[in-house]
């Protein structure tokens, strides 16, 4: 037994060593170059670093060095065995910088350092947006801190921020840095105004940033008649004005804000004008109407309506005195007296109809003379109207 | 020295003392001289750089020979651009002196080569060439040319090589000049010259008498060798020295529409262009004409005359239908066929100075004497020559009769407004420079869209049109303007932010496509502005040709110069110059009675042509005969302003002055009144109320940047003292009720980089988008065209500026076609305004009948940026009235400024749908508390089809997808007054308008 055993572990053994595969052995590989840096500054960005280069042999040989920063890779001719400076130029940007040393095709040797990110600059880099929101919360307003250096390379270390503002922030995620940003959301209460905002480190400010709440869409629209010549002359305007806008939170609405006033009469729309709003009241200015009757005026901006305010315009005139003079073929109207008993304005229109033509004139000092030449010869009935009188007339 | 030479000698002084001191003068209105200066500025900038990016969006220079260019660039190292191309201009007529005495001394003797020097001085065609058109390039192409036909000429007579060389040396220079004159050279000129040295060769064996065609032929056969040499030389010489342009012509074909040309149109029915384009070329010739006929048609010149005749029946353009079939549909649209009377008239000089010497010291003049005595001679002669001068001082003069360009502009504040603030970063256009264009792209380094080379633009927008430029645009009618108005709406497209305006006739159109006026500069060029357009990017697109092709492209021209001049230098001082041996002929002009009748009767003709025009003339002056003419005179008159000569038409009866008459006129702006130009005037009826007066009833046609307009006008007119007078219409009598108006408004102003830096503009300078919202948009169809309409609204507290951009997709979600909403569109709202927009997909260059059949979807693209443009809102209408399709209101301004444009937008509704929206312009302007009526042709909505409702995914804001939320917030909203048009159809109105500029 014990012979069989012996046996077997012989067979074991001779096995073991029979079958086992030849594992190469490493090589150690000598570096031909050693790279030492020396930075008087420190290993910051914007400094310059003091390279040498030494390889075994102390005679000074063309080589090219590599300054692999993760995004670019520059290529310097240097010498071996002397000391070599990189300019602060070349080292802007912070992070992981890889050297190498390379000579006809081989590299003799490499180096990797990390540089970090200079002194937080003033003023901070703030950006803030939208800059203008909607009352009560409708938008929302974002101010982003990203602290940075000169060579806008993030600053990691956490440090306190401080956000000032004239109003209370809704939401606060964060007052200080993480990830190399920092943030804060606001948005804005039911008042209209402007928030200035500003954001502090240590001993260093930003600038004055702005956020303009604004006012909503006019909640309700009143009109009213300030000026109002009750006659259908179609030259004096009457002028109708809204009483102050605001929004339902009670902010006056914005300078510029269109209002169209539309003027009706029965349900026939016969005007539309526009208006703006300055200081939260619009002025219209609407020509009186040539025709008599009552017209209902009603301004709008968005889905908001006015009151409905009716408004009487009576004749101008009430009769129509006319004179036809056969020799001439002319037909005379005038003089024109008003209600008030002042001749009508220059311009007011006289329109002559008959089943076939309408002639038109425009009065002067009260009177018009209408050329009736172009009349056919056979005259029907015609009718003189000015300003929605109208009267039959013979020729 | 002899008489032929102290002639030529005087010539030669003439030429460079008379067209050096009037060149300097007349080379700011010449066609071409800027363009000339301004291809020289960009050698002289890169010599070697082929791509141009100043014009288009960037040409390739090898699209034209570029000797004269490079030389102007190289002068211009020493002294400014205008004086180098005065320099070489002078170089060129001394060239060209040289060359018409050489030249004539093939066909005559040496004493009338003389002549022939003193004539060309004067020549109207040659005045006419630098001193209109500025063509030197030509001109120093022509001068080469007549330079290298007597080496060509002795090269066959004498078999001397060096005649050879120098000959094929001077045609490679005109090629690197001219390419088209060498090409058209070699048969009209080097052809019959070389023929005429065989018919010479033959006439020395069995002289000139009895010289016959088979003659000829047995030497052509004899010199077959040299002509297949001289065939592969000028092959090699037309290709070689400019391969870079032979091969940008094969590779990047020209397939533009053709451009309209003055030298191809009937020079009959439009008198004016025959008057540039043959009657000042031909000049005194005319009158000489059979003369110079009978001599070139002698045995000797024959082929010369053959070219001639050919030469002088291609330069009448399409008086006949003979060019066109000659040359071909193709090459008789693309040529400008002045050049063949410009080379015809060179051709005739020769023959002309024989005439002339006949009449001053030969047979002709002896004749003269013999029968009308010696003063009557000595008249004739004195005729002559006071007739050339007179001739020549008119041509040089023309500009000042007939103007040709605006008047000079002063470049220096629009290239110092383009190189400051970064305004470069963006391109430009002119708008009523004239050729003076060219100038401003010389001094600048902004790029402009537009150009004034036509061969080589690339741009869509004007190869599909017959359109020369777009800067003048208005003169080339509908297709000029519609040209215009596809970049105006498009800017963005070419990245187009600025636009420098000398002429007041663009302006409703720029104000109505969104651009606004800016304050003008100090030379009084207005200057409009778009915003929201994306600068130039970094990096600009260009074509890039291979680095052997931009060698022989910078060195090969002046290589060939250098060359030549070397050459003839050297030649000059070893070779003994062969004296051409003249055939003297034996006809002289006095012996020839048949020539006399002909002459004659050519003369009568034109003196025919001279009465009948003399006649016209004096009809002309007289201009109230009948009221026809009284009518076309007096709008004639108001359409050129000139408003005292208007006057003198009306009927005085009334009594109103000339100072009432203006300052009625004054008081009438509008669109028509300050920027129309009358097209056509056609007489409906005419009604007789008696012998002495009668009721007009017209259709006048006005052609405006925004469209056509037809007005209908009645005028009576009255007859006094056998003249026709217009009986004066009566001012609008209705007076503002205010003497003074007080309108509350409300003006915006954007600071715009509020430290004074010159880096760009700091974020916390840069405002928000405005809020905007489009409540509906819809895609219709109408007469086969696809249009996008809808609304769009300004959400935000603050004025906007807004950007409409359409686009079609098919199926597959492929973009077939995207354009901007243009005229059809309120661009500056107020808060909470709105305006109804149409985007018209009417005009798509480039898109295939299949593709426009499969639109299926759309998108929108509306931005809007924060605006401070003055907005004048203070208007109404009112008094409407609807009648079918015609629609009558009155727009009321009770504001205090005038409306100089009124617009009417008018959208219609079905079922608060929108399906269409039109826009009008009324003729007049409204003054201040003024009304003006207007009847309104609706669109009959029947044929509109809806061919798909937008939703808010059709829609992107300032970038980002509209939410449907917002959408359906305003899209029931706002309703306004409504019309109600036809059953559920309504229509909204909408007043709009250009404040007095």
């Amino acid at each position: 037994m014990i012979k069989s055993i012996q046996h077997i572990t012989i067979l074991l053994i001779f096995c073991l060593y029979g079958c086992r595969e030849h594992v190469p052995e490493s090589i150690s590989v000598q570096i031909d170059a050693e790279i030492k840096l020396f930075a008087p500054e420190g290993f910051v960005v914007g400094e310059k670093i003091i390279a040498s280069i030494t390889t075994l042999g102390s005679v000074p040989q063309e080589a090219t060095l590599l300054i692999d920063n993760g995004l670019t890779i520059m290529t310097l001719g240097v010498s071996t065995n002397k000391q070599q400076t990189l300019k602060a130029l070349w080292l802007q940007q912070a992070g992981r910088y890889t050297l190498t040393v390379i000579q006809q095709n081989k590299i003799l040797g490499t180096k990797s350092f990390s540089l970090e990110a200079s002194t937080l600059i003033e003023p901070l880099e703030i950006y803030t947006g939208p800059t203008t929101i909607l009352v009560n919360g409708q938008e929302e307003s974002m101010l982003t801190y990203i602290p940075a250096d000169k060579y806008d390379n993030g600053i990691t270390e956490a440090r306190p921020i401080n956000y000032n503002t004239t109003v209370g922030f809704l939401t606060s995620p964060t007052d200080s840095v993480r990830n190399m940003i920092s943030y804060k959301k606001l948005s804005a209460d039911v008042k209209a105004e402007k928030i200035i905002l500003g954001v502090s480190t240590d001993a260093l400010s930003s600038t004055e940033q702005v956020v303009e709440k604004i006012s909503d869409w006019p909640d309700k629209i009143e009109i009213e008649a300030i000026r109002h010549y009750p006659y259908a002359d179609n030259r004096q305007y009457t002028r109708l004005k809204t009483k102050p806008l605001s929004d339902k939170y009670g902010n006056q609405v914005a300078d510029g804000t269109l209002i169209t006033v539309t003027q009706n009469l029965d349900t026939k729309l016969t005007a539309t004008y526009k208006c703006i709003v300055i200081d939260g009241v619009a002025n219209a200015y609407l020509r009186n109407p040539n025709r008599a009757g009552t017209y209902t005026y009603q301004a709008t901006v968005g889905r908001v309506q006015s009151n409905k305010l009716p408004l009487t315009y009576k004749q101008l005139v009430d009769s129509i005195p006319h004179q036809y003079t056969a020799a001439t073929n002319e037909l005379m109207v005038g003089p024109l007296i008003s209600t008030q008993g002042q001749l009508v304005p220059d311009g007011t229109a006289v329109v002559l109809t008959t089943s076939k033509q309408i002639i038109t004139g425009e009065t002067v000092d009260g009177k018009v003379i209408l050329d009736l030449q172009s009349l056919s010869e056979t005259r029907d009935a015609a009718t003189l109207s000015i300003g929605g009188l109208q009267t039959s007339i013979e020729l | 020295m002899n008489k032929a030479r102290q002639y030529y000698l005087l010539a030669l002084f003439l030429a460079l003392l008379i067209h050096g001191t009037l060149l300097s003068f007349t080379l700011g209105n010449t066609y071409d001289a800027y363009v000339h200066m301004f291809m020289g500025s960009h050698y002289a900038d890169n010599w070697f750089e082929t791509w141009n990016y100043k014009w288009y969006t960037g040409f390739t220079m090898t699209s034209y020979p570029p000797l004269v260019h490079q030389i102007i660039a190289l002068l211009s190292k020493i002294v400014s651009h205008k004086l180098a191309f005065l320099f070489w201009a002078l170089v060129a007529a001394g060239l060209f002196i040289r060359g018409i005495y050489h030249f004539s001394r093939i066909w005559v003797t040496d004493l009338v080569a003389g002549y022939a020097c003193l004539i060309a001085t004067f020549s109207s065609s040659y005045i006419e060439a630098l001193h209109i058109f500025g063509q030197l390039p030509s001109i120093t192409g022509v001068a080469l040319l007549l330079n290298a036909c007597p080496e060509l000429y002795k090269w066959i007579r004498y078999g001397r090589g060096s005649y050879f060389i120098t000959g094929v040396l001077l045609l490679s220079c005109m090629t690197v000049a001219h390419h088209v004159t060498t090409i058209f050279g070699m048969v009209f000129f080097i052809a019959p010259v070389l023929g005429v040295a065989l018919i010479d060769i033959a006439a020395d064996k069995v002289g000139m008498e009895k010289l016959k065609i088979s003659h000829f032929l047995i030497e052509v056969k004899n010199h077959l060798a040299q002509a297949i040499l001289f065939a592969i030389t000028g092959l090699c010489v037309i290709i070689i020295p400019i391969f870079p342009y032979w091969y940008w012509s094969k590779t990047d074909p020209i397939t533009q529409v053709s451009i309209p040309h003055g030298s191809r149109a009937s020079f009959i029915l439009e008198t004016d262009l025959g008057l540039v384009f043959f009657l000042i070329p031909w000049g005194i010739f005319l009158f000489f004409l059979p003369g110079i006929f009978y001599k070139l048609f002698h045995k000797r010149n024959l082929l010369l005359g053959l070219s001639f005749a050919l030469l002088f029946l291609l330069g009448t353009g399409g008086t006949t239908p003979l060019p066109k079939m000659l040359l071909g549909e193709t090459a008789f649209n693309i040529l400008t066929l002045d050049r063949f009377t410009f080379w015809a008239s060179i051709i005739a000089i020769p023959f002309m100075a024989q005439l002339i010497h006949s009449l001053i010291e030969k047979d002709l003049g002896s004749a003269i004497k013999n029968n009308l005595g010696d003063i009557a001679h000595k008249f004739i002669i004195f005729l002559y020559i006071i007739s050339t001068l007179f001739v020549s001082g008119l041509i040089i003069n023309f500009s000042n009769y007939k103007s040709l360009q605006p008047d000079p502009i002063e470049m220096q504040p629009i290239v110092d407004f383009l190189e400051r603030d970064g305004h470069d970063r963006w391109r430009y256009m002119t708008l009523g420079f004239g050729d003076q264009m060219a100038w401003l792209s010389a001094n600048s380094s902004a790029l402009s869209v537009d150009g004034n080379y036509h061969s080589a633009r690339r741009l869509p927008e004007m190869t599909t049109r017959a359109v020369e430029r777009i800067e003048n645009s208005k003169y080339l009618g509908e297709e000029g303007l519609g040209a215009l108005r596809d970049f105006l709406a498009t800017p963005e497209k070419y990245h187009l932010k600025y636009l420098f305006s000398n002429d007041k006739f663009y302006e409703p159109l720029l104000y109505f496509y969104g651009w606004e006026k800016l304050k003008p500069l100090e030379n009084n060029i207005d200057l409009w502005e778009r915003k929201d357009v994306p600068p130039l990017p970094t990096i600009l697109p260009k074509k890039s040709i291979p680095i052997y092709q931009r060698l022989m492209w910078g060195l090969l021209p002046l290589t060939c110069v250098i060359t030549t001049a070397l050459i003839h230098l050297l030649i000059w001082f070893v070779r003994k110059e062969d004296r051409i041996e003249m055939l003297r002929t034996t006809t002289t002009y006095s012996s020839n009675r048949k020539w006399y009748f002909f002459y004659g009767v050519w003369a009568a003709l034109l003196l025919l042509c001279l009465l009948w025009t003399g006649k016209k003339w004096l009809e002309h002056q007289n201009t109230q005969t009948t009221p026809e003419e009284t009518l076309l005179n007096y709008y004639h008159d108001l359409d050129f302003k000139r408003f005292n000569k208007a006057y003198a038409y009306l009927d005085k009866e009334d009594d109103f002055s000339l100072e009432q008459y203006l300052l009625e006129l004054s008081l009438e702006d509008g669109i028509l009144a300050s920027y129309a130009k009358l097209d056509t005037i056609t007489i409906d009826s005419i009604e007789s109320l008696s012998e002495e007066k009668k009721k007009y009833h017209l259709s006048v046609e006005w052609f405006t940047a925004t469209h056509k307009y037809t007005t209908a006008e009645q005028h009576v007119l009255h007859k006094r003292d056998e003249k026709w007078y217009i009986e004066k219409k009566s001012m609008q009598r209705a007076t503002p009720p205010d003497q003074l108006i007080n309108v509350p408004s409300i003006n915006f102003h954007k600071q715009g980089r509020r430290k004074a830096e010159i880096q760009n503009t700091d974020r916390l300078d840069v405002l928000d988008r405005p809020s905007i919202a489009i409540p509906q948009s819809h895609l219709v169809k109408k007469n086969g065209h696809y249009y996008l309409v809808g609304e769009i609204l300004n959400t935000d507290n603050v004025p906007a500026f807004v950007t409409i951009e359409g686009v079609l997709y098919n199926n597959e979600g492929i973009e077939i076609y995207r354009t901007n909403a243009d005229e059809h569109l309120i661009h500056n709202l107020f808060p909470k305004e709105s305006s109804p927009f149409r985007i018209n997909f009417d005009n798509w260059e480039g898109i295939s009948e299949h593709q426009k059949r499969e639109v299926s979807n759309f998108v929108i693209f509306a931005r809007s940026m924060v605006t401070d443009e003055e907005c004048y809102k203070f208007t109404g209408v009112r008094s409407i009235e609807l009648d079918t399709h015609q629609l009558q209101l009155t727009m009321d301004n009770y504001g205090n400024q005038e409306v100089s444009i009124p617009q009417i937008i008018i959208s219609y509704q079905e079922d608060q749908t929108m399906l269409w929206v039109d826009r009008f312009y009324m003729d007049t302007g409204i003054r201040p508390q003024r009304q003006k009526q207007v009847t309104l042709t609706l669109t009959n909505t029947e044929r509109i089809l809806l061919k798909k409702r937008g939703t808010a995914e059709n829609i992107l804001l300032n970038g980002s997808q509209a939410s449907t939320r917002e959408t359906n917030k305003f899209s029931n909203g706002h309703r306004k007054g409504q019309i109600i048009y036809n059953n559920n159809l309504r229509i909204e109105i909408f007043s709009n308008g250009l404040v007095g500029q």
